[in-house]
C-alpha cells in the first residue's frame, strides 16, 4: 500500500512538469481600468506592481517545452525561446530592434513579465508562463 | 467379506479408537470448545498490538503525505528566477521585481526615450 502511495505521488509530480510555454502580449495603459479577462491569473501581479490601470491582451502564442522556438506577435514583437524550464533563454525584439536577452528559471504556473516596450498607447509587456 | 463390527475392532486395535455415543461426542466437543477459541484468538495479534500497527500505518501515511505536500508547497513558493539579463538598446533604468505574494517576477525596462 505504501509503495502504491509512493508511485502515485511520483506520478503526480511528473504530471506537474511544464509541457509548454504560454506567451501573452499585453498592452498596459492608463486610458481605462479594465483588465482583460484573459489576464485574470496575472491581474494582481500587474495591477499591484505596475503604474498602469488598464491591461489589454493583444496576442497569445504557445511554444513547446523543452525546446522552444520563435513566435511572431502583434506590434511586430518577435520572441525566441530555447532550452528547458530550468534554464530558458528568451530573446525579445520589436521589429529589428532588440529589447532584452534573458535566461530564466521558470516555475510551473508562475509568470515572468518582461516589459516596458514603448507603444503609442502605453507600454507593451510579455507574460511568460510554463504550463 | 469383513463385517462392520470386525472393521471397528480392527481399527480399535490399530489406533486405540473407541466408539462413542452421541451424548459422549457432544460433551467432549463442548469441553474442548473453549480451549479451541482461546487457541484461535492466540493466533491473532492482541488488541493493543493491532492498535499499534494501525497507528504505525496511519503515521507512515501521514508522514508520506506531509513530505508530498511540503514538496508541492516548496514548488509553489518558488517564484521564477532571472538568471541573467541583458538589455539591448538605450535605457534609463531596469527593475527586477520579485513579487513573492503573487509568486511572479517582473523585469521592467524604462527605455531612454520613454
Amino acid at each position: 500500500m505504501a509503495i502504491a502511495l509512493i508511485l502515485l505521488m511520483g506520478t503526480l509530480y511528473t504530471a506537474e512538469a511544464g509541457k509548454s510555454l504560454v506567451i501573452r502580449l499585453v498592452l498596459a495603459h492608463n486610458t481605462s481600468e479594465k483588465v482583460h479577462k484573459g489576464l485574470a491569473d496575472v491581474q494582481k501581479t500587474l495591477t499591484e506592481n505596475l503604474p498602469y490601470t488598464g491591461f489589454d491582451l493583444q496576442d497569445q502564442k504557445r511554444l513547446p517545452l523543452p525546446g522552444g522556438g520563435q513566435v511572431q506577435m502583434r506590434h511586430n514583437i518577435k520572441l525566441t525561446a530555447s532550452g528547458g524550464q530550468e534554464s530558458l533563454t528568451v530573446r525579445v525584439r520589436q521589429k529589428r530592434r532588440p529589447f532584452v536577452n534573458t535566461t530564466l528559471k521558470l516555475t510551473d504556473g508562475r509568470p515572468v513579465i518582461l516589459g516596458g516596450i514603448p507603444s503609442k498607447r502605453g507600454r507593451l509587456l510579455v507574460v511568460i508562463i510554463a504550463r | 467379506m469383513k463385517d462392520e463390527k470386525h472393521i471397528r475392532d480392527e481399527m480399535k486395535k490399530a489406533y486405540g479408537l473407541e466408539s462413542r455415543d452421541k451424548d459422549g461426542f457432544w460433551s467432549e466437543f463442548q469441553r474442548r470448545a473453549p480451549s479451541r477459541d482461546q487457541a484461535l484468538q492466540g493466533s491473532l495479534l492482541p488488541y493493543p498490538g493491532r492498535m499499534q500497527w494501525a497507528v504505525a500505518m496511519a503515521l507512515m501515511m501521514a508522514l508520506l503525505g506531509g513530505v508530498f505536500l511540503m514538496g508541492r508547497s516548496g514548488e509553489a513558493i518558488a517564484a521564477p528566477v532571472v538568471e541573467s539579463l541583458e538589455v539591448l538598446g538605450a535605457y534609463d533604468s531596469v527593475f527586477v521585481i520579485e513579487d513573492n505574494e503573487n509568486q511572479s517576477t517582473i523585469v521592467w525596462v524604462v527605455a531612454h526615450d520613454a
